[in-house]
This record gives structure tokens, sequence and C-alpha cells, in this order.
């Protein structure tokens, strides 16, 4: 109950200070500019304004870094749903259906379903953060490498539900996409793993380039195909159809709210990352819902999910940054080292000595939802009719923010080459019916499977069994188990009973 | 090309970046002391997508049933050719022309070529042309001045 | 002896009528300074703070613009700035990945492609413990023979520190290396770790909260803001290793250029916003050097690392 009241409290002194619901708009703003960018993610977007925002009183700086940060995630379905090119990150399980929605017209829809996703996910995930973040962060802290290790193999396994009936080729275009992961420099011995001598690859391939490569330039050479039959037609659209529909709210909530969880649970894990959470949350919108052989042709749920999942996974990376000063991923270090420039101490007693800063900031959370959703919503027609641009000249203004984009991560043009190769690998891998997704999960799980099992092994000294020495890893390998195992009972149960509807 | 030769020829790459990977990783060390070494995971990987691509390739020729006759026409093979050439163009000639002029050049050849053919006509091009240009003065302000990245000038100034 | 004197005036001479058409080095554009690694992390931090300080006591009339060019593990950076010969105008700050990713044959450039500016200061690490752990002091980890250490990446400063344990304390050092000091502090608060070794700024909060306890620091002298807590060299054992801080500038810039920017880096780290700002706000240990000096350091430091990657492996 007091936490209540200082929230509200919190909540007050945000709205009613002028200056603070500026801060508030210029991050939210400039977050959904940087997330929308094809390339540039969150990471990026906090570090530009991290120098811009030292300049204020403490409260204001971190409110304007914070709006950025929520703000890019808001952001990223914008490019993802409307050009199939992912904004950031967290945002590439979007392209997958959400791509598709705008093809069919249905873009006005899907972008106002991740308004709607982004605001829930965000309250879920800020609900958690503001009313128990003391109790997640005991909680965070529980996973060490082994529960991490079981907790990668829980998602990997999770290819059976995000690749296609093609298992082979599923699992082929999963083992690139894990080799595609140790490329750079090995973490854990520090040398350099099929870097050729190159400079560019020491630290792997950035994530952005092999999503922007496969899903951007490997669309755009697939519509090189199609013909005019498959242009949407203006005359059969009207205003209407570009909005958003509240319907789609009621008809997605179970995707929306276990999207939010688990966007949250995960995001709570030091070092698990939005992406990570997404890719679940999309899976298990998969695997609960009734027709999940419509996703990745344009389900609705399909775009609730990992929106809610990437929103509510934000607060949830912030939850032991407040409670215990530790940055969870890059995005909160560069947070904390902004309160740290700014005078303020991170840690465990940040709640108590900072109370009234830790609550007021929090209440800007709140609002710059508020204010997100608003503007998202007044947006979403004006972005939508940018399928009705022709071909050439959108792929051309495509190609140009691609190109900004992609020389921004790292100031490098080399960049682009590795783009180019993951557009041909991305369309020749969609005319072979290779999915995508697993590639993408085994880049993302990857490399977190691998630091989990072999900083696991160092600290037992080889000894495997310490995988079994966790109640919480244990848990999550017999979860593993049965989803591999499910599907397999499922259809034997389905045969017998067609089986015997036929004999009777 | 035929899709199904398209295939193959993808398979055996797969198994040739999978023998690769196999050789590299034993060459990284799978084992160090005790606790698996910098090669023991991509070993992994590299055997998964050997064998699963070596059984694809024994499934193509036995029984193909996924992949029809469906062909990729050349027109589309050299387009793509020609976009990623011209990417690759782009990245030698971005430091000598500075990086908005190059996107410039970039966003026409690619507007040039990606077109629906029925839309094309004088009125395309005008629109193209000045929605390149647009493009890469806004990219240019808005990465230069707002966000602040230091971009590559060329012999103009911008 | 008698010759070297004259050898010695010789060069004075040689360099005085070098210099002296040029006049005294006068900046007529804004300086940039090259961080390797992304805004927020330490270096970037401390950069920009300097750069700040700089400004703020008007020591050059020009500006100080940070740029942040990651990527190759700080090869495109520094060979960015190594490209950049007889710049005056361009600065970079010193960071591990400076003189590693050379080691390993990755980059184009190493650290004797650089002009040496001056070093600024040191950061130490301070070995903690959870509060909750068994181990009270050196002598708990001496007796059990082994500790599992986590780090923050392996060919860094703080798994150098563990592996000098290894030999001094005679034990066994397992190193677990993570992504970053969150994720470590997040093992050892789980108990998935026994010890850390912390940055200053990060763990004084979680010490004071009594979440950890701080065992020993890697300094030379006690650190600042941690004056109970004594080194390694008080307890006996010779191990010194902390972070370098500095800056470098392009080969073949004049000389008086170099002259020019290191009188000023030394005016603004001897200021009291500097000491205010920096120096105690992120614990770190003020360490001054200059020219030939700091040239040393960076010797000393480079055969440290190679050193370090010999023995992990990693080069030959």
């Amino acid at each position: 109950m007091e936490t209540l009241t200082l929230l509200g409290s919190g909540i007050w002194a945000a709205a009613s200070d002028p200056m603070m619901l500026l801060a508030i708009l210029i991050g939210a703003l400039v977050g959904l500019l940087i997330g929308a960018l094809p390339g540039l993610g969150p990471t990026a977007g906090v570090a530009i304004m991290l120098p811009v925002a030292v300049g204020f009183e403490p409260v204001v700086a971190l409110a304007m870094l914070a709006g950025v940060y929520y703000g890019a995630m808001f952001g990223g379905a914008v490019t993802s749903i409307l050009l199939g090119i992912p904004g950031d990150a967290p945002s590439v399980m979007t392209v997958i259906d959400g791509y598709p929605m705008a093809k069919q017209g249905k873009a006005g829809q899907a972008l106002g379903m991740s308004v709607y996703a982004s605001f829930v996910g965000g309250l879920v995930g800020l609900v958690g953060l503001t009313l128990m973040a003391q109790i997640f962060s005991r909680y965070a802290l529980m996973f060490g490498p082994v529960e991490m290790t079981a907790l990668m193999i829980l998602s990997l396994s999770l290819v059976t539900v995000l690749g296609t009936n093609d298992r082979l080729k599923s699992f082929i275009s999963l083992g690139l996409g894990l080799w595609i992961g140790t490329i750079g420099l090995d973490q854990i011995m520090g040398g350099p793993r099929f870097t050729y001598g190159s400079s560019i690859l020491l630290e792997g391939i950035d994530f952005s380039l092999i999503a922007v490569g496969m899903f951007g330039l490997g669309q755009m050479f697939l519509a090189l195909e199609e013909g005019p039959a498959s242009r949407v037609d203006m005359a059969s659209y009207s205003y209407r159809s570009m909005m958003p529909r509240w319907i789609d709210f009621i008809k997605c909530r179970a995707a929306l709210f276990t999207g939010s969880i688990i966007g949250f649970v995960v995001g709570v894990l030091p070092g698990a990352g939005a992406t990570a959470a997404t890719m679940m949350a999309y899976a298990t919108a998969k695997k609960m819902s009734k027709e999940p052989e419509k996703f990745g042709t344009g389900a609705i749920e399909g775009v609730a999910a990992p929106e809610a999942a990437n929103n509510s996974a934000s607060y949830g990376n912030m939850v032991t940054l407040f409670t215990l000063g530790i940055p969870g991923s890059a995005t909160m270090a560069v947070m904390m080292a902004g309160l740290l420039m700014l005078g303020l101490q991170p840690g465990p007693r940040l709640f108590e000595q900072q109370s009234e800063f830790v609550w007021t900031l929090f209440g800007t959370f709140y609002i710059g939802n508020l204010l997100l959703v608003f503007i998202t919503i007044l947006l979403v027609p004006i972005l939508a009719a940018a399928v009705f641009v022709s071909r050439g000249l959108l792929f051309a203004m495509v190609i140009g923010v691609v190109v900004y984009g992609i020389y921004g991560i790292n100031l490098s043009l080399d960049d682009l080459l590795v783009m180019a190769a993951f557009g041909v690998l991305g369309y020749v891998t969609s005319k072979l019916n290779y999915p995508t997704v697993p590639l993408i999960l085994g880049v993302v799980i990857g490399p977190m499977l691998e630091l989990g099992v072999r900083r696991s092994l160092i600290t037992s000294r080889g000894d495997f069994s310490i995988f079994l020495g966790s109640s919480i890893s244990v848990f999550l390998l017999v979860c593993t188990v049965i989803i591999l195992v499910l599907p397999l009972f499922r259809r034997f149960r389905h045969s017998r009973a067609l089986s015997t509807e036929q004999s009777a | 090309m035929k899709i199904i030769t398209l295939d193959r020829i993808f398979a055996g790459l797969v198994i040739l970046l999978g023998i690769h990977v196999v050789t590299t990783s034993i060459g990284l060390g799978l084992y160090r002391g005790h606790v698996p070494g910098p090669g023991f995971f991509p070993m992994a990987s590299g055997v998964l997508i050997l064998v699963l691509a070596i059984a694809l390739l024994a499934r193509s020729f036995l029984r193909d049933k996924a992949i029809t006759s469906d062909v990729i026409a050349p027109a589309t093979i050299a387009v793509i050719g020609v976009l990623t050439v011209a990417l690759v163009v782009f990245v030698f000639a971005a430091p000598l022309l500075g990086l908005s002029i190059a996107t410039f050049i970039l966003m026409v050849i690619t507007g040039l070529l990606t077109q629906e053919p029925d839309r094309r006509g004088r009125a395309f091009y005008t629109r193209l042309i000045l929605a390149s240009a647009a493009t890469a003065a806004i990219c240019h302000v808005l990465f230069g001045q707002v966000i602040r990245i230091p971009l590559i000038y060329g012999p103009l100034g911008i | 002896m008698s010759t070297l004197k004259i050898m010695g005036v010789a060069a004075g001479l040689a360099l005085g009528f070098a210099t002296l058409p040029a006049l005294a080095f006068e900046p007529e554009r804004d300086v940039t300074i090259v961080v390797t690694s992304s805004a927020g992390g330490g270096s970037d931090t401390a950069t920009r703070i300097l750069a700040s300080v700089i400004d703020e006591l008007e020591l050059t009339p020009v500006n100080f613009l940070v740029e942040n060019r990651t990527g190759g593990s700080g090869s495109v950076g520094y060979s960015f700035v190594a490209g950049r010969t007889g710049d005056p105008y361009l600065w970079t700050k010193v960071g591990v990945s400076f003189f590693t990713t050379p080691l390993m044959g990755e980059s184009p450039v190493s650290y004797t492609d650089f002009t040496p500016l001056a070093a600024i200061s040191v950061d130490p690490y301070i070995m903690v413990v959870a509060a909750n752990s068994p181990i009270q002091s050196l002598d708990d980890i001496i007796e059990s023979g082994r500790m599992i250490s986590g780090t923050t990446g392996i060919v860094a400063d703080p798994a150098l520190l563990a592996q000098k344990l290894q030999e001094e304390l005679e034990i066994e050092v397992d190193i677990v290396p993570f992504g970053g000091d969150g994720e470590v502090t997040a093992a050892l608060l789980g108990g998935h770790i026994e010890v850390q070794f912390g940055n200053p700024s990060e763990v004084l909060e979680l010490i004071e909260a009594g979440e950890v306890r701080a065992i020993a620091a890697s300094s030379d002298r006690r650190v600042p803001g941690f004056d109970d807590i004594p080194t390694f060299v008080e307890l006996g054992y010779d191990v010194v290793q902390t972070q370098l801080r500095g800056f470098v500038m392009p080969r073949d810039v004049p000389e008086d250029a170099v002259g020019y920017w290191t009188a000023i880096i030394e005016q603004a780290v001897a200021s009291p916003q500097w000491k205010e700002q920096y120096l105690d706000r992120f614990n770190a240990i003020p360490y001054v050097l200059s020219g030939a000096e700091f040239q040393a350091e960076m010797d000393r430091r480079n055969e440290e690392y190679t050193e370090l990657m010999t023995t992990l492996g990693i080069i030959e």
C-alpha cells in the first residue's frame, strides 16, 4: 500500500512538471525514431542521448534516457511491419507476421496491435518493476551459468515450434545460426574464431546486419518476382481499414498477457536480453494458438506476443539496476554510467536514500508509456500509407535509410558488405523453403548457450552433473523434454482418433 | 535456374561449409584441460549442418516432393546480381564521393532496377530523383546533426 | 662523457632551430577524441569528463568532440586514428584492446603506431566476496587452495589479476569470464562464483549495503574511499594490477602540438574540478605520466598482456 502511495506521488510529481513532460516527450520521440531506423537499437539510442542528458538535473536526465529506451521498443515495430525490416534486434519476431499483414493491406491493424501490445507489455513490466522489484531481483540472482544453460536449452527446443514441417531444413537453418553465432572473439578463451584475419568480424556479426540483410534485403529481392496481382489495391481500402481495431485487443488478450509475463521474467535475468524473450513469447503464442498454422502468414497474435514481450522486458531489465546497482544489459550499463555521471550511486540503497528520485522516475515511465500510445496511434494511418508507394520508390528510400542506419552502428561501410551477403542468403533460403526463424534463433540463443555451458563447466571443472545440481535447471530441463515429446504424443493420439473415426 | 538445381547447389555448399567448420574447430581445440575449448561448440554446429545437409542432398536425389519444377527467371537473378554489385561498388565509392552523394546514386539505381515495369515513366523518374535526393538529405541531417554520427564527407563537403 | 654532452647540445640546437619558425602551437580547430568503446563505458565516461573539465577551465580556445568508433575490438577506432598521421587535432583513449588486439595479429596497427600524450589515472580493482560467503580473508582462500573468480572478459586486467594471484598465493584459480561487470556481480550475489574483482565505483554501494565483503585492493596504495581495505602488497603478496587510462595521438604530430596538449591534460587533471567530478566519483587513483615515462609504462603493459595471452594459448 505504501508503495502505491509513493508511486502515486511519483506519477503526480512527473505529470505536474512541464520540464519533465518535455524531457519525456523528447526522449520518447528520439527513441521512437532511433528504434524505427534500421540498424540502430535502444543501446545506441541511449548512448547517443547520454551526453545531452547529463546536462540536465538527474530526474529529468534519467527520464529522458529511459524515454529513449522504451520509445525505441515502441518504434522498432514500425519498420518491421511496414517494410519487413526490423528496426532493432528485439523487433525481429514482429516481422514474421507483421509484414505479411501489411502486404495483405492490414498494416493499420498490425501497427495498431503493436501499439496496444507495447502498451500492455509496458504496463505489465512497469507494475513488475515498480511493485515487485525486490522480489524479482532475488529471483534474477538465482540464475547463474547452470540455470542459464537450462533456459537456453529450453529456448532452443522451441525450434520445433518455430520451424516449418521440413524438419531437415529447419535444423540446418538452426545449425547455420549456431555457427554464425560463434564467429568472432571467443569470450571464454579470448582467441578469434572464423574471423579469417578480418578485424570487422572480431566482435562477431552484429545481429542487426543479419536481421536487416535476411529480412530487409532478402524480402526486397523476393518482391522482384511479384506481379501486379500482389499489389495493394488502393481503391479497395478505406481510411477505416488503415485504423487500428479495438476488437483485436480482446482477441489477442492471451497472447498479450503471456507475452508480457515472459518478457518480464526473461528480461529480469542479467545477460538474457529482450530478443530472446520475444522469441520465447512468439513460440508460446504459437503453441497456445488454436490455429498455429496461421503463424508466419499474418497472424495478429504473432505481432501481439513479441511486441508485448520486448516492452515488458525493457522494464524487467531495469530491475537489477535499481534494486542492486547491477546493469543486466549493455543498455543498462549506459544508464548506470548516466546515473554515476549525474552523481547518483545506483545500488541496494538507492530506493531508501533517493526514494523521491526513484519514484518520480518511475512515475515518468507511466506517463511516457501513455504519451507513446497517443503519438503512435495518431501516426499509424500516415505510416500505413507507405504500402501504397510504388515499389521502385519505396525500395530506393529503404536502401537509403538502411545504408545510413548500418553505417551508423560501427561507422563502418564494410558492414554493408556483410549485410549484402546476408541479403543474398536470405533470398536463397526463402526460395528453397528454409525457415529463417531457426537461423535467427541460433544466432541469438547459441552464444548464450555456449557461454552458459562453458562457464558452468569451468566452475565444476568439467563435471557435467552440475546441470542437475540446481532445482531451477532440473525444472527447465523437464519442461524441455515435455515440449519435445508432447507433439509426438499428440500426433499419435490424433492418428488414433482419425482411425477410430474412419472405422465408425 | 531451376529451384531444384539451386537446392542441390546450396546443400552442397552447406556440406562444404560443414567440413570447413569441423576441421577448423578441431584446430581451435575441442577441449582445454577438463573443460570444453573454443572448438567444442562450433564443432557441434558443424557436425549438425554437415550430417543434415548430406541427408538433405540424399533426399533430394532419392525422392523429391517438396520442391517442384519452379524456376527463377534469369532476369531476376540479373537484377539481384546488379543490386548486390551496386552495394559493393557503393562501399568503395562512398569514401570518394561522400556518403550522401553515393547514397543518392545507389538509391536511383535501386529504384530503376526494382520498379514494376508497368509503372515506369517520366513521372516515376522525376519522383525517384526527388525522393532519393530528399532521403539522402534528410538522412544526412538526421544522422550527422541530430544523432551526431561522424559521416563521410566527399569533395563537395557533403 | 664530453662527446655525449656535445651531442646533446647539438641535438638541442637542432631541435631549437626546427621549432623556431613554427613558434608555439596554437590550436585552430576543434579536437576529436576517439573512444573505441561505446558511450557509457568506463573509457567513454573518463574521456567525456576530462573534455568537460578542460572546457570548464577554459584551458584552450577550441572544443572537444568525443567520437565513439566501436567495432573490431578496438581495431576500427585505433586504425582510424593511426591512419591520420600528423593530425594535431586527434586523440584517442588507451584501453586494454589498444594492446591486446594487435597482439592477436588482428589489427593493422599496434600501440607503437601512436605518439603518447599522457596517462591520467589508474582504476584499481577491489576483490569482493558475497556477504554470506565463508571466505573472510585471503588466508581462507589459500587454505582451500582453490578460488572460482568471475571476471569481465578474459583478455583483460581482472583476468590478469586472477592469474597473478594464482602464482603468488600458490592456489588454483578458475577464471569464469562474463560479459560485463553487472553479470559478474549478479553471479557473485547468486553464489555462482566465489570472488569478483570489481570496479570501485560499482562495488562501493554493495559493500556499504552489506551485500558483499571486501577482501583486498589491487592498487599499490589504498583506494580513496576504501581506506580500511588493505592492498595485496600490504597483506604480503606482490600483486599490483590496475587499469590504465591515458591518451595518445597519431604518429608524426609536430612536437609542439604534443607538448601543448600534454600540458593541457596535466593542468586539467591537477584541478579540483577533475578530482570532484572524476577521481572522487569513480574512486580512481591519479597516475599522471607523459612522454617517455608513459611510453615505458605502455611497453611494460604490452609485455604483461603478451605473457597473459601466451599462457592462455591465444598467441605463441
